[in-house]
């Protein structure tokens, strides 16, 4: 077990090293010259020389992969124009706002996507299950931004029980209760376009992990003891499908953060993905790497937690 | 030393006909598939369904000069309600939505089709050789693939054409070259178990060489379920488009659906209809997708269950 966690938390290092070489890339296929792609725009003439200089960009392009990767692996993932600051500073500033924003509706969306997934599976075939399937089914095709959009349209300017936008008041508390309760309904309509948008995902994977489980030997085995439907498939099938059901959800947290970014541009939250619409808007190339960056490594760290745990949980799997 | 092995010419005579008459039945076996599939997929309603709201789709984008009333670049009176002369409306420039969203249909189906093609061709030839090859290659291979799966693929796109871009072509391109790995993973698979079985087993004894099995047996029956993952990738193709031109990184040349929608933003408050039509389109056409996905991987295996792309 600690062999198999090592080789995973080992197997960051070759990710990374790739999306560094992607971002490496893209700023010398840029058009125009590599150090304005590193500066971004806006930046004045002399940081452009300096950057050259520090990168070594005249130096030959092997050299300079060199530079470069030497700079992230310091940590520091250069310098934003617009916010005048390091990225680092920018990005770990937004962090918080996003981690919030996707607990607040990935919790409940796992919880009553598992259910209504488990719900579908124990009534597989039958109306109710093609029921869950074709909401699942339209719940996929409704894209996040339109629902953020109609969200705002129904709540916001029709009834206007909710702020449409940002994080806080301008007259709120800064700190306390108060605060809390201004916070939670700034995040009350976005949270709900990003549980919205996840909540199909789970159904389906709960729904697929069960069905699966329940023409296991096992299953019949348990039928042909006598035990009841119920306890067949609460204590045999749920919890043997729960687990890779929940597994492959940690393990693809990316469409989650892709939701993301598009639903804090939306409500203009002030997370990562409204900074990396911000630095698309602003062309602040260094931003958008930056963003790009640690998106990868949270999406890889949270992949590699999750497997572990599933192999501490599931006394079944031995990892060699 | 032991005598080399050399087949007498009868044996070679016998694997060649054996071959021959092995392909000749894989044919008929195919040909009796595709009509057992496709009457199958028929026998679903909901499948069906989605066929028809691609239909709808796919017959305004093809005939969008004779249906369209207007011109969708013409500027008329801006803000105007949904009603008479403009059924859906304007927009904040004096576009009639509806022209727009009867145009806009065209760049979502060529993002559908252009990069999910590009992407399933990609994919399944970048799958089969180092699935049927093995060894070192293999390995190298699924490290990559694991390595390109894992990175969000969202936030690399919004890169690539921020730093390169927005041309239409370009962007199909891009979203063709960073979905493909998927393809490639589920057509490796089966080409780890196909390599094993008798048909192709009696063309490497017959001595065809490996493209050539690869091409004319591997890669046609280990593509059933790359085609069910490739409607995803269209619905996945159609929804970021809608959102890179949401985020205002669309081709500006072009008339698209998340474009009305980034042109109709600002007046959710005051124009709401600018943006609840082409949501509506982008819904239909994905649902559409979603639909007849479903109702292929039904077919194929009706264990599978889809997940999003």
């Amino acid at each position: 077990m600690r062999r198999y966690a090592v080789r995973r938390v080992v197997q960051i290092v070759p990710v990374m090293l790739f999306i560094a070489i992607v971002n490496f890339l893209l700023i010398h296929l840029a058009p125009g010259d590599p150090a304005s792609a590193l500066a971004g725009e806006g930046a004045p003439q002399e940081f452009i020389e300096a950057l050259r200089v520090d990168y070594g960009l005249d130096k030959p392009l092997i050299e300079q992969l060199g530079t470069y990767l030497g700079t992230l692996l310091r940590g520091d993932l250069g310098f934003s124009f617009a916010y005048r600051r390091s990225v680092v500073e920018v990005i770990v500033e937004r962090l918080p706002a996003t981690l919030l924003l996707v607990f607040a509706s990935q919790i409940p969306a796992i919880v009553l996507g598992t259910l209504l997934g488990a719900y579908s599976a124990r009534h597989y075939p039958s109306k109710i299950d093609n029921l869950v399937t074709a909401v699942s089914l339209s719940l996929y095709a409704v894209p996040i931004f339109w629902s953020g959009l109609l969200l705002i349209l129904v709540f916001a300017v029709w009834l206007r029980w909710l702020p449409a936008s940002g994080m806080f008041s301008l007259a709120s508390p800064s700190e306390g209760f108060g605060r809390v309760v201004d916070v939670a309904r700034h995040m009350a309509l976005p949270a709900t376009a990003l549980f919205l948008y996840s909540l199909p995902t789970y159904v389906r994977l709960t729904r697929a992990s069960v069905i699966e489980v329940m023409r296991e030997d096992f299953i019949t085995t348990a039928r042909a003891i006598g035990y009841s439907e119920n306890v067949v498939f609460f204590r045999h099938a749920l919890r043997n499908a729960l687990l890779p059901a929940v597994t492959v959800a940690g393990l693809s947290l990316s469409f989650v953060f892709a939701g993301a970014l598009l639903t804090e541009t939306v409500f203009g939250w002030p997370g990562m993905g409204r900074l990396m619409y911000e630095g698309v808007l602003k062309r602040d190339y260094p931003v958008l790497m930056g963003v790009f960056l640690v998106t990868s490594a949270l999406v890889l760290i949270v992949g590699i937690l999750t497997d572990l745990l599933y192999a501490r949980l599931d006394p079944r799997v031995s990892y060699e | 030393m032991s005598a080399p092995i050399v087949a007498s010419d009868e044996a070679v005579a016998r694997l060649d006909d054996e071959h021959a008459a092995a392909m000749e039945g894989l044919r008929r076996a195919r040909a009796v598939g595709v009509r057992a599939f496709v009457a199958r997929f028929f026998a679903q309603p909901f499948a069906v369904a989605g066929l028809v709201l691609l239909g709808i789709v796919a017959a305004a984008a093809a005939f969008a000069p004779l249906i369209a009333p207007y011109d969708p670049f013409a500027l008329n009176r801006t803000l105007q309600p949904p009603g008479q002369p403009f059924w859906l409306g304007t927009d904040p420039l004096g576009r009639d939505v509806l022209s727009q969203i009867i145009w806009g249909g065209r760049v979502s189906l060529a993002f559908a089709f252009g990069a999910a093609a590009l992407s399933l061709a990609v994919g399944v030839v970048a799958g089969a050789i180092p699935g049927y090859v093995g060894g070192v290659v293999d390995d190298i291979f699924s490290r990559f693939l694991e390595t390109f799966l894992v990175i969000p693929r969202l936030f690399l796109i919004i890169l690539i054409v921020a730093l390169l871009g927005s041309n239409i072509l370009f962007v199909i391109a891009v979203m063709g070259l960073t979905m493909w790995p998927s393809n490639a993973k589920i057509m490796r698979a089966q080409v780890l178990t196909i390599k094993k079985r008798g048909y192709v087993q009696a063309a490497i004894a017959a001595g065809v060489s490996p493209l050539p099995i690869i091409f004319r047996h591997v890669i046609p029956n280990g593509l059933a379920p790359v085609i069910a993952n490739s409607t995803l990738q269209m619905a996945y193709a159609v929804l970021t488009e809608a959102g890179l031109s949401f985020l205002g990184l669309g081709d500006q040349n072009q008339i698209s659906w998340g474009q009305i929608l980034n042109a109709g933003q600002s007046y959710v408050r005051s124009a709401p209809w600018i943006v609840i039509s082409p949501g509506l389109a982008i819904m239909t056409l994905l649902l559409g997708l979603h639909l007849v996905g479903d109702g292929v991987t039904r077919v194929l295996n009706p264990r599978l269950s889809l997940g999003r792309e």
